[in-house]
C-alpha cells in the first residue's frame, strides 16, 4: 500500500474529525495510506502567508520537513492549510528570498531542501490514484445525484502560485463526481468567496456572500453542494438559517459523498452533524 | 597595410550638452592629442550639422587625412552621414568610423570624470581600428524586381496595388480562400460609418484585375532562403479540390452539400457547408472544399457536389502544390486576431452564448451576417433590449492578459453602440470603460455623438459576467461614484485585445524579430516604422502592432515605397565588410566552411592546381565573422575587423 | 578592496546587445562605466583568444553579449558563441581563475533594462572577486 504523508490541520483534527476519518477510509479503499505526520503544528493560517515575518514562516516549514520522513508528497484536506503550506513552500525558494530563507533556517533543527510537494487530497485522487481507479472501487452508484461542486477561493487563488486548476472554470471536483455516478451541475460562482473568514467579525457580510453562492446553485437545479474546504462547509451550511430565503440545500464535504460511493460506514460519514439535514435527500435517492 | 602611412583625424562632437554636459570634451581632445597616432583632433558642437560636416571635409583636405574617427552618437544614427561626407572629398567611407560616446557613455554615466575616462578609451579603441582599416568598395548584386506580399487584408492589398502601379510584378499571398481580411468582416467603419465591404471591394477587384498582381489565395509561405534582392521562396498552394479554372462560383455545389460545420467568416455564429465560398463578394469568386469536413475525402461517401456541378469543376484528386518563386522584397501584412477565449474565463467568454467579442458583434450587425443585419442574440435569436459593451477586455491588463492598449476598441465600441441604437431604437447601450481614447481625425466628435445619442458610459472595470434567469449579469464598478454596479444585460460585447496573427514559428522561419507579444519589430520605432532589421523584409498593417484602417493603409503605401526604392535600380550594393581568405596561410582544413551560416565559403584548389584552399562567394557573405573566429591559423579574416585590429582595441581599452 | 575599480572589456553584438545598450542610453539609464564596449557584428566573431588577450592585458572581467537563441541576425552565430564560451570557462577554471569573470548574456535590442541590470551586477561581482592581478601569466 502506498504511503503518503498526511497533514490533517487543526479543524479536521478536532471539530471536523469525521471528515478526517472518512477521508482516510476512502484512501484505504483506494490503496493509499494517508499516514499522519508523527508531529505537526498549526500551519499558521493566513498569518503564515505574510512573507516578511520570519517567526510565522517557521510554522508551515516544520510540517514540510516532517513530511519527508514519510514521503515527498504532503497531502492535506483543508483548503486553507493547502493554500498556506503550498505558498510558503514556493515563496521560500524564490530568488529574492535567498537571504531571508537562510536566516529562517537558523531556527530549524533540520535543513529544508524545498522538495516536499504539497497536494490537496483531490489532486491525490486525480494524479496519484486516478479517477479510473476510483470508479472501479465504487460500490454504491450515486444515482445521478445532482451535485454542485463548490471550490471556494483558497483552493484556486493566487492561481500562479497554486496552479490547482483553471481559476475561472475549475473542473477537478466536477470530474471526480461524474466518475462516481453523480451528475455534476455547473454554476457561475464556483470559486467565489463564501465569507467564511469574516464570519465572526462581519457576519452580515458573510451571510450575503454565502447567499449569492446559494442563489446561483439553486438556480442551476442542483440538489446538494459539495465543497473542498471545511470552513466553507461550516459557513454555507450554518448560515442558511440566517438567510432571508430558504434554500434547504445540504452541504457535503466532498469526501462524505466519495465515502458513500465507496461503501464507507455511515457512522464514519456522520450525516448527523449538519445544519441542513442531508438524510432526507439521501434517502430519497436510495443512497442510505 | 601599415598604419604609419595613415593620417587620422579625430572629431569630437559636443552634441549640445548631450555629450559635453557629462564628458569633458576639451580634456578628451587634450588626451587624444597626446597620443601619437593622430594628425589632428578637433571638436564641434554638432558634427552632424552642415557646418560640422564642412569642418570635417575642410580638415581632410587641409591635413590630407585618409582616416577619420567621429566621436559622437550611436553609429546607427550618423555613420552613413559621415561616411558620405568623407567620400565626397575623396576618403574611402570605410576608413571613417564612429566612436559611440553618447548612448554608451555620456548618457549612461553619472560621474563626469569617469565618463571622460570612458569616452577617451572608447575613442582610442576606434582610432586603433581605423589605423588598419583598408579602403573597401561595395559589391554589386543584382536585384530581382518582383515583390511578395504575405497577407491579403486591406494593408496587403494596398501594398500590392502601390507596387504594381509602379510597374513591378507582385505576388499577393493569402491563407484564406479569398482576400479581404478582417475588414471584409466588418459592418461599418468609424468615424464615417461607411459600409466596410463597399469601400474595400473596389480595391479587391482592382487587385484581381491588375496585370501586375498575381493572387495566390488558399496558400501559405513554406520557406524563405536567400537575401535582399535575391530571395528564393517556397509557397504551399493548398489543395482546393476544385479546379478554379472551371469553377464559376455559381454555388450549386454549396446548396447540395449535406455536411455542415462552423462558419469561420461569421466567427462561429452560423454554419457553412464543407464545400463553401468564404463570403459572397469573395475574390477570387470560387469555392473550396474543406477536406477535414468533406464526407467523401474522409469516408468515401457522398460526392453530391461532383454530381451536380455543371462545369465539372470538382477535383477530388487535388493535392497541395509547392510553388517556387524568386522575389527581391517581401512585405509582411499578416494582420491580427482577437484574444483567445481561454484568457477571459471570468467573463464567461466561450461558456456563455450571449457573451461575444467585437468581431462577432460586427457579424451580427452585418447585412451579410447570421441575422441579415438585425441585431439578435445568439442563444435564442431574441432582440436584445440592453447590450453591455466591455472595453479593455484583455488589454491594459498585465497580470492576466496583454499589457498594451489595443488602440481601436474605444472607437469601435462607440461605433457598435451607435449602430445598435440605430437598429434597436428603444434599446439601451451601456459601455464600461477605463479611458476613452479618440486620437484620430473626427474621432472625438464621433465619441461625443455616441454619448449624445444616449449611450451610457460607466467608468470602471468589469469583474465578473455570469448567467442568471436567462439574463447575462455584469458586475462592475462605477469609479466616479465609488459604487458597485450590477447590470442585467441581454447581450454582452467584449472589446477583446488584438493579438498578432503570425505565430512565433513563422517569424523564426523568416528570421524577422518579434517582440514579446509577437508583433513584428520595426527597424526603429520612431523613424523606420515599415522596415525590419532583416534586409528585404518590410512591414504593413496590424502585424506590426494594433492600428486602425487609415493607419494600416498609410503604412502599406509607405512599405510599398520602400520596396519601390529597392527596385529603383536593378543592382544593389552589398556590404563589403565581409570575410576573406589569405591563401598563404590557408591549408584547406575547411573548419570555416562548416561554420558559415550562409554557405558562402567553398573548398577549391590554388592556382598551382594542387594545394587545397578556401574561396569566398562574396555575394553570400553577410559579414558575421564566425569563420574568422573559427579559423585556427588566422587565414579567414574579416575585412576591417581583423584579429590584429581587435587585439589593439582590447589593449588600448584596458590602459 | 575599497577603491578597486575593475577593468572590463565587453564584446557586444551590433544587432542586439549594442542596440539594447543604445536604448539604455536613449532612456538615460545609469550604470557603472567600467566596461569598455567593442561592438562586433555578431557574438560569433568573438574568438576565445580575444578573451584571453583581454585577461592577459589587464581585464578583471570580460563580458560577451549576443542575441537570444533563435534570434541571431546571422542565423546561428549565438549558438557557436554559447559553445565556445562554455568550453572557455572550463579552461579558465583549469587555469585557476574564477569562471564568473567571463560572462555571456543574451540581451535583445529592446532589453535596455536587462542590459543595465547585467552591467551593474557584473561590475559588482568583479569588484567582489577583486583584481585578477596577473593570475594568468604570459606563459
Amino acid at each position: 500500500m502506498t504511503q503518503l504523508a498526511y497533514y490533517p490541520g487543526c479543524t479536521l483534527y478536532t471539530k471536523s474529525k469525521n471528515l478526517d476519518l472518512c477521508a482516510r477510509e476512502t484512501a484505504q479503499i483506494l490503496g493509499v495510506e494517508l499516514k499522519e505526520l508523527e508531529t505537526w503544528n498549526c500551519c499558521g493560517a493566513i498569518y503564515s502567508t505574510v512573507q516578511d515575518d520570519l517567526a510565522n514562516q517557521v510554522a508551515p516549514v516544520r510540517n514540510l520537513i516532517e513530511a519527508q520522513k514519510i514521503s515527498n508528497k504532503l497531502v492535506t484536506l483543508c483548503a486553507a492549510c493547502y493554500n498556506v503550506l503550498k505558498r510558503s513552500n514556493r515563496n521560500l525558494f524564490l530568488k529574492e528570498n535567498d537571504v531571508y530563507r537562510k536566516r529562517m533556517m537558523n531556527y530549524l533543527e533540520t535543513e529544508y531542501d524545498g522538495k516536499t510537494e504539497v497536494n490537496h487530497y483531490l489532486e491525490t485522487l486525480k494524479n496519484d490514484i486516478g479517477f479510473d481507479r476510483v470508479k472501479s472501487k465504487v460500490k454504491k452508484n450515486l444515482n445521478g445525484l445532482k451535485v454542485a461542486s463548490y471550490y471556494g477561493c483558497l483552493m484556486l487563488r493566487p492561481s500562479d502560485e497554486l496552479n490547482f486548476d483553471d481559476p475561472d472554470n475549475p473542473t477537478m471536483m466536477d470530474d471526480m463526481f461524474s466518475t462516481i455516478g453523480a451528475s455534476s451541475v455547473d454554476f457561475a460562482f464556483k470559486g467565489e468567496c463564501c465569507g467564511g473568514y469574516i464570519l465572526v467579525n462581519k457576519p452580515d457580510v458573510a451571510t450575503k456572500c454565502a447567499q449569492t453562492i446559494l442563489d446561483s446553485i439553486a438556480a442551476s437545479g442542483a440538489e446538494c453542494v459539495a465543497t473542498t474546504c471545511p470552513l466553507c462547509q461550516y459557513n454555507i451550511d450554518n448560515q442558511q438559517k440566517l438567510m432571508s430565503k430558504q434554500f434547504n440545500l445540504p452541504i457535503f464535504y466532498f469526501t462524505q459523498l466519495l465515502g458513500l460511493a465507496l461503501g464507507v460506514d455511515e457512522k464514519i460519514l456522520n450525516f448527523d452533524n449538519h445544519c441542513i439535514d442531508p438524510k432526507p435527500l439521501l434517502k430519497q435517492k436510495g443512497l442510505i | 597595410m601599415k598604419s604609419e602611412t595613415k593620417r587620422i583625424g579625430v572629431f569630437v562632437c559636443h552634441c549640445g550638452i548631450n555629450i559635453a554636459g557629462t564628458v569633458n570634451v576639451p580634456e578628451v581632445v587634450k588626451r587624444l592629442k597626446e597620443s601619437a597616432d593622430v594628425i589632428t583632433v578637433l571638436d564641434h558642437q554638432y558634427c552632424c550639422s552642415d557646418p560640422g560636416q564642412n569642418l570635417i571635409k575642410d580638415t581632410i583636405e587641409k591635413e590630407k587625412l585618409d582616416g577619420v574617427v567621429v566621436a559622437c552618437c550611436s553609429p546607427t544614427l550618423h555613420e552613413n552621414t559621415f561616411r558620405k561626407a568623407v567620400a565626397s572629398v575623396g576618403v574611402n567611407p570605410y576608413n571613417c568610423e564612429i566612436a559611440n560616446i553618447r548612448e554608451q557613455c555620456s548618457w549612461v554615466t553619472e560621474d563626469k570624470e569617469k565618463a571622460t575616462d570612458k569616452a577617451s578609451k572608447i575613442i582610442k579603441t576606434i582610432i586603433k581600428k581605423v589605423q588598419y582599416d583598408e579602403p573597401l568598395t561595395p559589391i554589386s548584386i543584382p536585384v530581382t524586381r518582383k515583390a511578395l506580399v504575405v497577407g491579403g487584408g486591406v494593408a496587403g492589398i494596398q501594398v500590392a496595388l502601390d507596387i504594381a502601379n509602379s510597374g513591378f510584378p507582385v505576388m499577393l499571398l493569402e491563407k484564406n480562400p479569398s482576400i479581404g481580411g478582417k475588414m471584409s468582416q466588418l459592418s461599418e467603419t468609424f468615424p464615417t460609418l461607411d459600409c466596410s465591404q463597399c469601400i474595400l471591394t473596389p480595391k479587391m477587384v482592382e487587385a484581381k484585375q491588375h496585370p501586375n498582381i498575381t493572387l495566390m489565395t488558399y496558400s501559405e509561405l513554406e520557406s524563405v532562403s536567400g537575401y535582399i534582392g535575391n530571395f528564393k521562396v517556397k509557397v504551399r498552394q493548398k489543395a482546393k479540390y476544385i479546379d478554379w479554372d472551371k469553377c464559376t462560383g455559381c454555388d450549386i455545389c454549396v446548396g447540395k452539400c449535406p455536411k455542415k460545420t462552423q462558419d469561420e467568416f461569421n466567427q462561429g455564429l452560423t454554419e457553412r457547408k464543407a464545400v463553401y465560398k468564404m463570403f459572397p463578394q469573395a475574390i477570387p469568386n470560387r469555392v473550396v472544399i474543406d477536406a477535414p469536413n468533406c464526407l467523401y475525402l474522409q469516408k468515401g461517401a457522398c460526392r453530391l457536389c461532383e454530381k451536380h456541378c455543371p462545369f465539372d469543376a470538382i477535383k477530388f484528386d487535388d493535392k497541395d502544390v509547392i510553388a517556387e518563386l524568386e522575389v527581391g522584397a517581401i512585405v509582411l501584412a499578416t494582420g491580427y486576431e482577437l484574444l483567445d477565449k481561454k484568457m477571459l474565463g471570468s467573463y464567461g467568454f466561450g461558456k456563455i452564448k450571449n457573451v461575444v467579442d467585437g468581431l462577432q458583434f460586427e457579424r451580427i450587425l452585418s447585412a451579410g451576417g447570421p441575422y441579415a443585419g438585425e441585431v439578435k442574440r445568439p442563444s435564442d435569436g431574441k432582440v436584445p433590449e440592453r447590450v453591455v459593451f466591455v472595453q479593455c477586455a484583455g488589454s491594459r491588463d498585465p497580470e492576466n492578459a496583454m499589457a498594451y492598449c489595443s488602440k481601436i476598441c474605444c472607437m469601435y465600441t462607440a461605433k457598435q453602440a451607435i449602430l445598435y441604437k440605430h437598429r434597436v431604437h428603444h434599446g439601451e447601450a451601456v459601455v464600461f470603460y477605463i479611458d476613452v481614447r479618440t486620437g484620430g481625425k473626427g474621432f472625438e466628435e464621433f465619441y461625443k455623438r455616441a454619448t449624445d445619442e444616449g449611450i451610457l458610459y460607466i467608468r470602471g472595470k468589469v469583474s465578473k459576467i455570469f448567467e442568471k434567469d436567462g439574463k447575462v449579469i455584469v458586475w462592475g464598478a462605477d469609479t466616479l461614484t465609488g459604487k458597485k454596479i450590477e447590470v442585467d444585460a441581454d447581450l454582452v460585447v467584449l472589446a477583446t485585445a488584438m493579438v498578432p496573427a503570425a505565430e512565433k514559428s513563422f517569424a523564426q522561419m523568416i528570421k524577422v524579430t518579434q517582440d514579446e507579444y509577437g508583433w513584428f519589430t520595426e527597424a526603429h520605432p520612431k523613424l523606420r516604422p515599415v522596415e525590419t532589421l532583416t534586409g528585404g523584409f518590410y512591414l504593413a498593417g496590424a502585424g506590426q502592432g494594433p492600428k486602425d484602417i487609415p493607419e494600416a493603409v498609410s503604412q502599406a503605401s509607405a512599405a510599398a515605397s520602400k520596396v519601390v526604392n529597392l527596385f529603383a535600380s536593378d543592382t544593389l550594393e552589398h556590404l563589403p565588410v565581409i570575410a576573406g581568405v589569405n591563401e598563404d596561410l590557408c591549408s584547406g582544413c575547411s573548419v570555416c566552411i562548416d561554420v558559415c551560416p550562409y554557405k558562402a565559403r567553398e573548398l577549391t584548389v590554388k592556382e598551382d592546381g594542387k594545394k587545397k584552399t578556401v574561396k569566398v562567394i562574396e555575394v553570400l557573405c553577410e559579414g558575421c565573422g564566425a569563420c574568422s573566429a573559427a579559423c585556427p591559423v588566422g587565414a579567414a579574416q574579416q575585412k576591417n575587423f581583423k584579429d590584429t585590429q581587435i587585439e589593439d582595441m582590447v589593449k588600448v581599452g584596458l590602459e | 578592496m575599497e577603491n578597486f575599480e575593475p577593468k572590463i572589456i565587453g564584446f557586444i553584438c551590433k544587432w542586439c546587445t549594442s542596440a539594447g545598450a543604445d536604448l539604455a542610453g536613449t532612456s538615460r539609464m545609469k550604470y557603472p562605466p567600467n566596461m569598455i564596449p567593442i561592438t562586433v557584428f555578431c557574438s560569433s566573431r568573438v574568438d576565445p583568444q580575444y578573451i584571453l588577450w583581454a585577461f592577459k592585458n589587464g581585464a578583471d572581467g570580460v563580458f560577451v553579449g549576443g542575441c537570444h537563441p533563435n534570434d541571431c541576425h546571422y542565423q546561428d552565430g549565438n549558438y557557436k558563441t554559447m559553445k565556445r564560451i562554455s568550453i572557455l570557462k572550463k579552461l579558465l577554471k583549469d587555469l585557476g581563475m574564477e569562471e564568473e569573470r567571463l560572462r555571456l548574456e543574451w540581451i535583445s535590442a529592446s532589453e535596455a533594462e536587462k542590459f543595465r541590470k547585467t552591467i551593474i551586477e557584473f561590475t559588482e561581482m568583479i569588484k567582489k572577486l577583486g583584481p585578477l592581478d596577473g593570475k594568468i601569466t604570459s606563459q
